[in-house]
């Protein structure tokens, strides 16, 4: 017989708002690079919508703030320095 | 007329008469044309995320203009040909320009590494009790990893920022 053993979805656990949505901030800086990053893992990457907890709309404005501060050097493309 | 935001790197010189000498360049090129330059933010040199043309270093400005299209062209050609201009961006301005409207961004000072400036450290904490409180942290939690100098605790959490209670 097959049975199905569901395992429990941890994912949809916490309900986190948006961090600009909290504070009703609508444009993000594309030079404040102590805010973007926050966003941005170890390696320079921008972190998964699901992981930083942001909505839609705000992971967009982000993603485009992260690339522009990228492009003027800000923030680095890559920064896998230690491997 | 609309308002754009332009930010532009300069290679790195030793001398500040030329600094001054290639923004004013473009920020007459806005007043020849009938624009209007609203806002100047020079920052300074600081250090490039990566090298560009071998330079590690640049001198960043920043710049909030209302102009036309063609002066965006006049621009954009100037930065490309000219040699000092590293990079350029223009994008159009976000934000709202009422009366409060100062111009100044949240901005990091020309500093070359990031440090966590805003973290208290743990003995010198000031008598007023940061927020303690667990999650309730305003620092970045991807590692800021600071070494703790004083405070000789291992830093087994990321957010060792919110453990000030531990003084002494």
């Amino acid at each position: 017989m097959v049975y199905k053993k569901r395992r429990m979805d941890f994912r949809h656990k916490r309900r986190r708002v948006c961090r600009f949505c909290e504070d009703k901030i609508r444009h993000i800086d594309y030079l404040d690079d102590r805010m973007l990053k926050r966003f941005v893992n170890e390696r320079g990457k921008i972190v998964p919508r699901r992981i930083s907890g942001n909505c839609a709309f705000h992971q967009r404005r982000l993603t485009t703030a992260v690339k522009r501060a990228r492009h003027l050097a800000i923030m680095p493309f890559t920064s896998e320095i230690y491997r | 007329m609309r308002i754009y935001e332009s930010t532009f790197i300069l290679s790195p010189q030793s001398d500040d008469a030329a600094f001054d000498r290639q923004i004013k360049a473009i920020l007459d090129l806005i007043a020849r044309n009938q624009g209007n330059v609203l806002h100047e933010d020079r920052w300074g040199i600081r250090r490039l995320a990566y090298p560009i043309k071998k330079f590690t270093q640049g001198f960043y400005t920043r710049i909030v203009f209302e102009g036309t299209n063609e002066i965006l062209q006049a621009m954009e050609r100037h930065f490309h040909l000219e040699e000092p201009y590293i990079r350029y961006l223009t994008v159009a301005y976000e934000g709202k320009i009422d009366e409060n409207w100062t111009g100044a961004k949240t901005k990091v000072a020309a500093e070359p590494a990031p440090e966590p400036s805003v973290a208290p450290v743990a003995d010198k904490a000031p008598s007023t009790g940061e927020s303690p409180a667990a999650g309730e942290t305003a620092e970045p939690t991807p590692a800021v990893a600071s070494p703790e100098p004083v405070a000789g605790e291992p830093a087994s959490a990321p957010d060792s920022a919110g453990d000030e209670t531990k003084s002494e």
